[in-house]
């Protein structure tokens, strides 16, 4: 971890000048020349920027709308399935076919990518800032503020985070809090709240051990304050490590967010388009799908495989982006 | 190690009782009661019922009063000491009119049965079924894809590992039980359980992402151990290959290992909540999600506190393990 620091510690080039955006900018180029030579997490990027395509341009490429019921049109298999259990020809109108209800199964999966990949980045952003803060604070002045922290973190890391999500969620969905945005704030309330204690772990110990280096020591004796030194010399030397460990909680969202809507917690689907920004999301559509599960397998099918898709995507960026920012704590898999 | 062992069990009794405090606060944060006419199935009850229920079911007295009852007892209408949670009491379900909450997961389902027949053992014969898989298939092809790093060999396995780890354990179970049961018609999608062969795809579904983490693990240990120097020695000692590899390799790599059999357990006695449903396995993951669905509040209390010790002393146990299994590792 302290390879990071080294470019900032010895900073023997405009140390004068600048120093903290002529290392920043000379540290992210170095990642991106290192993540650029990484195939797999070249792909994964690939693969996330065309989810992030399909969420931001939903209603553009959707062929219909996702909240239309066509009568008489509900149960048709996809273009690919000849004829369904049901013995129902496919349509070429709809090419993943519908769902019981006759709404388009394209459409809707193509409308539950915005979710995964918006409930992939805000509960992200917000546990980065609450554990980063939590982290630092621990680091810096220890003492009472520590203890108490570390005993909350310790508490939440005891048992496992699905748990907390679901009591959240069963307790607090039919409060005015749990309707906000049909039921999103709610789910990131409740998945940044449970799951910001590994990041202050991390951060808390960087913070540690760039207390006690020389820059530090140097700029204190300068007179630096607090939190000069907090978002001058400690924040830059870990932030690496912070986009990283963000880059792999991503898909640790994405699932629980499946998880907890396959439940028929979290989020809650919405019956008009213009309703909401965000109609439906795949877990919503599993568990909507699971009960037809023998007379319609591929809506099942496609939906589990699109979220398997986008975690793997994100885990295969959030490797190769571990391994480009500290090339000696390689992945231990391929 | 003792004084290790009750400052342990200390801190184990700390967390479990915040557990608690923080899921109680949070069920009677939930808005209407479990009786008002927003709840499944409850429709219709007049206030005056409803405030009988409320009597019953203790929820008329001070929140304080009825946490405390909740987890440690309290004297009921004859003056005789009930005692809560810690005494494995977690009261009455809201639902089940008459049941209790510790009956509904330990007691057996049907008159005849004793415990094999109760919902907790259904999740503990798959998990350690599960787990079972696991460990004899992931630890075994971590080995092979270490002795053959760089082969095709190498390569296949690090491909179902990194499937096994990234895709989400229900994501699996739904592709899985998809393609076999409903697309091959290999397992009937309402197996009867006395068969042994039922208990297959669930339990492999199940037992996948454990094999994928520690085949990984055991990948990563053994390319680490396999360069100490001991294991030149072993072979400049003229020790047969089989000798060094299970003797010296594979001893030295299972030790850390252990530690990741903790949040394992612990994923599996927790994340077996959609596999049983998937499965129509009567088991505590499955009545949980039923609760939440019912909104059986004081059901989803009961079994989460439950789950949490479980959790909880699984940890234990494994860090205890490791101490035993390595003497360089002192646990004070």
């Amino acid at each position: 971890m302290t390879s990071l620091t080294q470019p900032s510690a010895s900073a023997p080039r405009g140390a004068s000048k600048r120093p903290v955006q002529a290392k920043s900018s000379g540290q992210w180029a170095t990642i991106w020349r290192r993540l650029k030579r990484n195939r797999l997490a070249l792909g994964g990027l690939g693969v996330l920027m065309a989810f992030v395509f399909m969420a931001i341009a939903a209603p553009l490429i959707t062929p219909e709308d996702p909240t239309h019921f066509y009568l008489g049109k509900q149960q048709l298999p996809p273009v690919w399935v000849p004829e369904s259990p049901a013995k129902l020809v496919p349509d070429p109108q709809f090419l993943f076919g519908t769902d019981q209800a006759g709404r388009d199964v394209l459409s809707r999966i193509v409308y539950g990518a915005r979710t995964s990949v918006f409930v992939g980045i805000v509960p992200t952003l917000i546990i980065m800032l609450i554990g980063t803060t939590a982290g630092m604070l621990a680091g810096l002045f220890g003492g009472g503020l520590d203890n108490v922290l570390m005993r909350v973190v310790d508490v939440l890391e005891a048992f496992p985070d699905i748990l907390f999500y679901i009591v959240l969620n069963v307790a607090l969905r039919d409060t005015d809090f749990g309707k906000v945005a049909s039921g999103l704030l709610l789910l990131f309330f409740s998945l940044a709240i449970v799951s910001w204690g590994g990041i202050a772990r991390l951060v808390r110990g960087t913070t540690l051990g760039l207390r006690g280096r020389e820059f530090v020591d140097a700029a204190r004796s300068m007179g630096a304050s607090d939190f000069f030194i907090l978002f001058k010399h400690i924040l830059p030397n870990a932030i690496s490590i912070i986009v990283v460990w963000a880059a792999l909680a991503m898909p640790r969202m994405i699932i629980a967010e499946a998880t907890l809507a396959y439940l028929s917690l979290g989020m809650k689907g919405v019956t008009q388009l213009s309703e909401s920004y965000f109609v439906t999301s795949w877990g919503q559509i599993i568990s909507e799908g699971r009960t037809s599960l023998n007379s319609q397998p591929w809506i099942l099918l496609i939906t589990s495989f699109c979220i398997a898709l986008i975690v793997i995507a994100v885990t295969f960026f959030g490797n190769g982006l571990r391994d480009a920012v500290d090339p000696r704590q390689s992945s231990s898999g391929r | 190690m003792t004084n290790y062992i009750i400052r342990r069990l200390i801190s184990m009794a700390l967390t479990v009782f915040v557990l608690a405090l923080a899921t109680f606060l949070l069920m009677h944060a939930a808005p209407g009661g479990p009786w008002d006419a927003t709840a499944p199935d409850r429709k219709g009850l007049s206030p005056t019922q409803q405030k009988i229920l409320n009597q019953q079911f203790g929820l008329d007295k001070p929140l304080w009063r009825q946490f405390t009852a909740y987890v440690f007892g309290d004297v009921d209408d004859d003056g005789k000491f009930v005692c809560g949670a810690m005494c494995g009491n977690l009261g009455p379900s809201f639902k089940y009119r008459g049941a209790m909450v510790q009956d509904r997961l330990f007691a057996a389902r049907s008159d005849e049965g004793g415990f094999w027949d109760s919902r907790f053992s259904f999740t503990l014969r798959l998990g350690a079924f599960a787990l079972m898989l696991g460990v004899l298939i992931g630890i075994p092809a971590g080995v092979i894809a270490a002795l053959k790093q760089n082969t095709w060999v190498d390569y296949l396995i690090s491909f179902f590992t990194t499937i096994g780890i990234s895709v989400p354990g229900f994501v699996n179970a739904i592709l899985l039980v998809t393609v076999f049961a409903v697309m091959l018609k290999w397992i009937t999608v309402i197996p009867k359980w006395e068969n042994f062969s039922a208990w297959i795809l669930p339990a492999a579904v199940m037992g996948f992402g454990t094999m994928a983490s520690l085949a990984r693990y055991t990948r990563a240990q053994m390319l680490d151990v396999m360069r100490q120097d001991y294991i030149r020695t072993a072979r400049a000692k003229g020790l047969r290959e089989n000798v060094v590899v299970l003797k010296h390799m594979l001893r030295n790599s299972l030790i850390p290992v252990v530690t990741i059999l903790g949040p394992t357990i612990a994923g599996l006695l927790t994340g077996s909540f959609i596999i049983e449903q998937l499965f129509s396995m009567p088991g505590v993951g499955n009545e949980f999600v039923t609760s939440i669905f019912n909104r059986d509040y004081s059901m989803i209390m009961g079994t989460t506190l439950f789950l949490g010790v479980l959790v909880v002393f699984a940890n234990f146990f494994v860090d205890l393990t490791y101490g035993v299994l390595d003497p360089r590792i002192r646990l004070d």
